[in-house]
């Protein structure tokens, strides 16, 4: 036996030697401390449903023809022109990102895919059978919905089908589970998938045609990380590639090249420095979340607030400036990038935490408007419509991939307050198509 | 009652199952952050901050059956953060042997206990973190990978480059020791 053999047969024995096991004297001391400290709200991880921000589509219903009566050269020639009219129409798709009009609604319940329209309230079925989907987001050219279908208690398979029927196609090779990123790319044939369990951002084509392209290692890509409007790069926080050095990051796709935005405030003792960076639809902002302090402590722990910072790392600051213990979570930009919204709560002088309507956060002045009632204690699941003029949320419940609890999506205006239900009832996050202006 | 209920009470906000639970786990977790970090102190401000964030983040996990994993993922990459927190101020303080013999006692320095300790203190953070998820947790590459969001083939080459880094270390400090035994004997 080799010297090498020995140690590494002896290891074992002698980590368990050098780990001296016993119960820490510390463990009341710190089970006091959890216990004075709140819970995060559910709602608030990042993987709990696919992204909405990125969705673009195009055409939503073919007019009907008024004039049945005609005679049938004219009805032909109507015909002809109205395929004509839908042949053009399929190529009057919006850019990636940016405003655009309001389409159809895909939404899941009850373990089937469906897109309502929501003006008339009409809907259809396009996934059905026996299998258990949720979580539909449109591609970006809105001919494909990309849902996650239940492969086992804690597993889901990407798959993808196209709007006008067809057999689902299954993207993914393993089973993923439900806090993987899942992202459209701008030209809507592929996704990019990241997996916390192998820290490796791929690139997976939707056809499933070809191979899947390992596009970073060793990195955290949360959604909206990809920035537009060409999707060549990558923002991420923590470790570079080598995993050295903290910051936050971006990686070019194409060479794997990082540059870092920002480093780590190494006065600031708290890990959460760069949650959930996100682009701005116009690709010139990135917004996260930052904690201040130690978690748990009375020196301001539990305090998040969203902070935006240019690609270069300029323009660092503070997003709004509302006064008190804040939490703000679930930013979701406008589609015209001039807004910010968020839920967020408050804590009271006997330290619960309260609440508050969605807030609409100018990018310019900093300031925060109210935007409808306040959702449920966990905050609303909730994204810009395409035109910038609604929120469309979940407030009254979780929707969590695989989850049991039904609701009703509800669009605000943003300009009123307006709230209003749509009659489906849901069961994961829903997705609004982005039109054609 | 099952690890799996308490969870899913504690991801409710049942704290008096959340205590169970830290109690339960608590032990191996504070001795393997001792072991990544070599430093008690260190290794106390990590499991604090790694159970903190694990009753903050609870409500997030879905499968209650992966909430060992989850909290041996959280409490190792708290550990690396607090180790890199700690090398961008290494200047102000030193890191602390855990617990080792004095140097001069050359007859306890040839112990093996000792010599990988010191050997593996050689090793940066990340990977002794691997060698303590493999050796000490027990765990098989695919959920050392796993736990440190790293790729199986990074904790595979890292741990068998460890391994060698330990192995020449251990040597080393063998062959140190028996000459310094020697040095006594003939002094």
């Amino acid at each position: 036996m080799t010297t090498f053999d020995r140690l590494q047969d002896d290891l074992p024995v002698t980590l368990i030697e050098l780990a001296d096991e016993r119960m820490p004297d510390y463990v009341d001391d710190l089970l006091g401390r959890t216990a004075a400290s709140s819970q995060r709200p559910a709602w608030s991880f990042p993987g709990r449903w696919i992204p909405m921000a990125d969705l673009v589509a195009e055409r939503t219903f073919v007019p009907r023809l008024p004039w049945r009566a005609l005679a049938v050269a004219a009805l032909l020639a109507l015909l002809i022109g109205g395929a004509i009219w839908f042949a053009g129409s399929r190529h009057r798709v919006p850019a990636p990102f940016g405003p655009a009009a309001n389409g159809v609604i895909a939404y899941a319940t009850a373990g089937d895919v469906y897109i309502g329209d929501p003006v008339t309230r009409a809907s259809r079925v396009i996934v059905g059978g026996p299998e258990d989907d949720g979580s539909p987001v449109f591609s970006p050219s809105g001919e494909r919905i990309a849902f996650l279908r239940a492969h086992g208690a804690a597993a889901f398979d990407l798959m993808v089908v196209a709007l006008d029927g067809g057999t689902p196609v299954r993207v993914t090779g393993d089973p993923i589970t439900a806090d993987t990123t899942v992202q459209w790319t701008a030209d809507s044939r592929s996704l990019f998938v990241w997996s916390p369990s192998t820290s490796e951002l791929e690139r997976l084509d939707a056809t499933r045609q070809a191979d899947p392209v390992v596009i970073a290692r060793n990195v955290v890509v949360e959604r909206g990380a990809v920035r537009p409007p060409d999707g060549r790069q990558v923002v991420f926080q923590y470790g570079d590639t080598s995993g050295n050095s903290d910051g936050l990051f971006l990686m070019d796709v194409a060479t794997g090249q990082t540059t870092l935005v920002r480093p780590v405030d190494s006065a600031d003792d708290h890990g959460y420095q760069f949650n959930h960076p996100k682009w701005s639809p116009d690709g010139t902002w990135i917004s996260f979340t930052r904690q201040r302090g130690r978690a748990g402590s009375s020196d301001g722990g539990d305090d998040q607030r969203v902070f935006l910072v240019r690609p270069n790392g300029s323009e660092f600051h503070q997003a709004a400036q509302e006064p008190g213990t804040v939490v703000e979570d679930d930013v979701a930009w406008s589609p015209d990038s001039t807004r910010l919204a968020a839920n967020r709560w408050k804590q009271n002088a006997a330290g619960e935490w309260l609440i508050q309507p969605i807030g609409v956060i100018t990018v310019a002045t900093g300031a925060v408007a109210d935007a409808g009632p306040p959702p449920v204690p966990d905050g609303s699941l909730f994204d810009w419509s395409p035109d910038g003029a609604f929120l469309l949320g979940l407030p009254g419940a979780h929707a969590t991939p695989g989850s049991a609890v039904v609701d009703a999506p509800t669009t605000i205006d943003v300009a009123t307050g307006d709230a209003r239900p749509l009659e489906w009832t849901v069961q994961t996050a829903v997705s609004w198509q982005r039109a054609a202006p | 009652m099952d690890q799996r209920h308490l969870v899913e009470r504690a991801r409710g906000g049942d704290h008096e199952a959340f205590s169970t639970l830290v109690r339960a786990a608590v032990v191996r977790l504070d001795a393997a952050a001792r072991l990544i970090l070599r430093d008690r102190d260190l290794a106390q401000d990590a499991i604090q901050e790694a159970m903190l964030r694990a009753w903050h983040d609870l409500p997030g996990l879905r499968d209650p059956d992966r909430f060992d994993a989850w909290l041996r993922r959280l409490t190792v990459h708290t550990c690396i953060d607090v180790a890199r927190k700690r090398r961008r101020r290494m200047i102000e303080v030193e890191l602390d042997p855990l617990d080792l013999p004095p140097v001069a006692d050359a007859t306890r320095a040839i112990a093996q206990r000792d010599l990988v300790d010191r050997a593996l203190a050689v090793l940066e953070p990340e990977w002794r973190a691997v060698v303590v998820l493999h050796f000490y947790l027990g765990l098989p590459l695919h959920e050392v990978a796993a736990a440190l969001g790293i790729p199986e083939g990074t904790a595979k080459s890292r741990l068998h480059r460890s391994l060698v880094i330990l192995r020449e270390s251990v040597g080393t400090s063998r062959g140190e020791a028996l000459a310094a035994l020697r040095e006594g004997q003939t002094a």
